[in-house]
């Protein structure tokens, strides 16, 4: 049987443990919390750029915007040289006005594009990543 | 149940309604320590020293405050234990001779006494007409067993039920904080992905600085068309050549 003094060390002993118990599951909770918001923020950011800017999206990308002009009554030239995606169509203004909005919304990553005005129609010419 | 006189192989009954018994002084040692006010372990100290030349199984100390210093009592409480309880006495107050010295003298059987010589209260012959000890009417001091199980009693539950309490609650929060814990750990392991935390990282920053690029490039040929007179423009990421 424990006699008052032993019980004052179990008491204490009790106290301290709970305290260092307490502290490192703390520290240890804010540490895990702050990794987790870390990393749902990248994982959210890498979906975002994922879904735009990834070799399979910029494909749908591209075919989407040869959809749209061809829609539009426009004729399409499109072909792949030299590692580049390369996109040739005459359009009228107003189509090419929200072509080019659209472009840079929504389009493929370009590398160079080509706008000539010609006899009330516009041309242009995009040069793509494939 | 009668107050019993114990001596080491013999007990005699002192008074036939009273309660308790007295220690014969062969089964203590006793010694006055004059010191003033010091620690309850300080005392016990002092007591171990002046008792010394004991017997070896005499291992438990007992000190009681009283004017001029402590009274100090040596004695083997498993033996003394053992002994009340052959007398059925384990729950009944028991006091050292000593304890009743200012009793003294008094009859303890017949043809023996109670009395004090240089401090220390002896059994020695009746010589005379010793009276019988009355309870009623000697001051009695607390008495050893029963003041052990009242005062330390007392504050030995309140002890066990604060650790017991403390032990609960600490369990109880630490529960919850562990809960928490693994509350995290799975949702971080929800979050994980076909790529490593680095990899996502190296694609995120190669990502952004193709956005960059594409937004710089917008801007640039969005400036562009807003001149007049344009008929050719040719726009690259590095900027926009207009004619």
């Amino acid at each position: 049987m424990l006699n008052s003094a032993r019980w004052w060390g179990v008491l204490i002993a009790v106290v301290l443990l709970w305290g260092a118990s307490a502290w490192w599951l703390n520290t240890s909770n804010k540490k895990l919390a702050a990794e987790t918001a870390e990393r749902a923020a990248l994982v959210h950011r890498y979906k975002q750029l994922r879904a735009r800017y990834s070799p399979s999206a910029q494909k749908v990308a591209r075919k989407r915007l040869v959809e749209y002009i061809r829609r539009r009554g426009a004729e399409v030239k499109t072909r792949h040289e030299g590692g580049v995606w390369r996109l040739e169509a005459l359009v009228r203004p107003d189509v090419a006005e929200g072509f080019l909005k659209r472009l840079f919304m929504e389009g493929p990553v370009l590398k160079k594009v080509e706008i000539s005005q010609k006899k009330g129609s516009v041309w242009i010419v995009l040069e793509v990543h494939p | 149940m009668p107050r019993l006189y114990i001596k080491e192989r013999e007990t005699t009954v002192l008074d036939e309604k009273g309660e308790g018994a007295v220690l014969a002084p062969s089964l203590y040692w006793y010694a006055f320590a004059p010191l003033k006010k010091v620690s309850q372990r300080r005392a016990r100290a002092m007591a171990d020293a002046l008792l010394k030349p004991r017997p070896k199984n005499y291992r438990d100390i007992v000190v009681q405050k009283r004017e001029g210093g402590y009274d100090c009592f040596a004695y083997d409480a498993e033996a003394l234990r053992r002994r009340l309880r052959q007398e059925g006495l384990e729950k009944e107050p028991v006091w050292f001779l000593q304890q009743l010295a200012h009793c003294t003298p008094f009859s303890l059987t017949n043809g023996r006494t109670a009395t004090v010589l240089n401090g220390i209260v002896l059994e020695v012959p009746a010589e005379g007409s010793e009276k019988a000890l009355s309870f009623a009417t000697c001051m009695l001091p607390e008495p050893l067993l029963k003041q052990k199980s009242t005062e330390s009693g007392e504050v030995l539950g309140w002890l066990k039920a604060a650790t017991v309490t403390v032990a609960v609650a600490a369990l109880l929060d630490i529960g919850s904080a562990w809960q928490e814990k693994r509350a995290w750990q799975a949702r971080l392991a929800s979050l994980k992905m076909d790529k490593t935390a680095y990899e996502m990282r190296a694609m995120v920053n190669r990502y952004e600085k193709v956005a960059g690029r594409l937004q710089a490039m917008g801007e640039a040929l969005a400036k562009a068309l807003k001149k007049r007179g344009v008929k050719h423009i040719i726009c690259t990421p590095k900027g926009c050549d207009v004619e």
